[in-house]
């Protein structure tokens, strides 16, 4: 590089697109579908072990056997549940690009849901920020989005709070 | 549970950045935004011209330090047509696409070509660059080129 430094430095600005679309599949687009419309979280449940399959899957990942779409095979789990885990957001990812943080700074809870057994945890963030309100055992309940805003995401809970029993 | 409509989740991920254009870059650009010219580096070596501007060639390896400047027309060396749009394109579509040779250069460029019907388009045709009244230092600065 032995060439000389221009009078000015310039700069090229440039913008990359990446679209894309997937499916959400035959089981989860029936779980989201029943989040959507029904405002109900739906389980599989294994032919072989009964193990509860939280979200839905095809084939149970324990027995090895497909679990088929049968009306005996699915169960339909409460919205309300005990919390096993709480995880406190500290530091919170950063999109290396924009700089922009990624996600919401609400603590995650892992929930066992009310139907389910000990293998059922749905993991979803928490109404308020502390952590510390949320130990073992504390019982939660989901708090649904409007049924017009919702969109067949996990995103239509709004958050799991507290409730008292 | 019966059949369900399938869900489809539809994301965009989108990136912009700003890069530098670095030395060599720089004074191509600066001499297409100040002086309507196109310059290219020529290898010691081998004696191509290389345009747009390199710091090195890429078959020699050699810096280049030898500024030379080209002809705003050319010979048209590949084209396509562009029919599916995205954000990042400059012009609307549908518009013609093309690798322009300029005279006295031995690297073709990619541009996009104007005021032709693409049925006109044809490989060995004369071109000619048309320049923006309004230029900010990019490649760009060339609106288009046009046929002559």
């Amino acid at each position: 590089m032995n060439q000389k430094a221009p009078d000015e430095n310039l700069y090229v600005e440039q913008i990359i697109e990446l679209p894309f679309t997937e499916s959400a599949g035959k089981y989860i687009s029936i779980f989201l579908t029943k989040i959507r419309d029904e405002g109900k979280i739906v389980a599989n449940k294994c032919p072989v072990c009964h193990r509860i399959v939280l979200p839905p899957r095809i084939v149970c990942a324990y027995c090895k056997v497909e679990i088929e779409d049968k009306p005996e095979n699915w169960v339909e789990l409460s919205d309300k549940g005990t919390v096993t885990d709480c995880m406190g957001i500290d530091d919170r990812e950063v999109d290396a690009i924009t700089g922009e943080f990624v996600g919401t700074p609400n603590p995650i809870l892992f929930i066992r849901l009310d139907g389910g057994d000990e293998w059922t945890i749905l993991g979803h963030i928490a109404k308020e920020m502390d952590a510390s309100k949320y130990p073992p055992g504390a019982r939660v309940q989901a708090v649904w989005k409007p049924q017009k805003e919702r969109q067949g995401k996990t995103s239509d809970i709004q958050f799991f709070q507290l409730i008292k029993e | 549970m019966g059949t369900v409509k399938p869900i489809i989740h539809s994301r965009t991920r989108r990136w912009k950045y700003t890069r530098y254009a670095g030395h060599t870059g720089s004074r191509f650009l600066i001499e297409l935004r100040d002086n309507k010219r196109i310059m290219g580096t020529k290898c010691p070596v081998c004696h191509r011209v290389y345009v747009p501007a390199r710091s090195f060639c890429y078959v020699c390896f050699k810096s280049m330090d030898e500024w030379v400047e080209v002809s705003n027309e050319g010979t048209l060396t590949a084209f396509t047509m562009v029919y599916q749009s995205e954000p990042s394109y400059p012009v609307k579509t549908p518009f013609a696409y093309g690798i322009i040779k300029v005279d006295g250069a031995d690297t073709g460029f990619a541009h996009i070509i104007g005021e032709v019907n693409p049925k006109d388009l044809w490989i060995g045709m004369r071109v000619q660059a048309v320049f923006k009244d309004k230029r900010v230092g990019s490649i760009l600065d060339i609106d288009h080129f046009k046929p002559i």
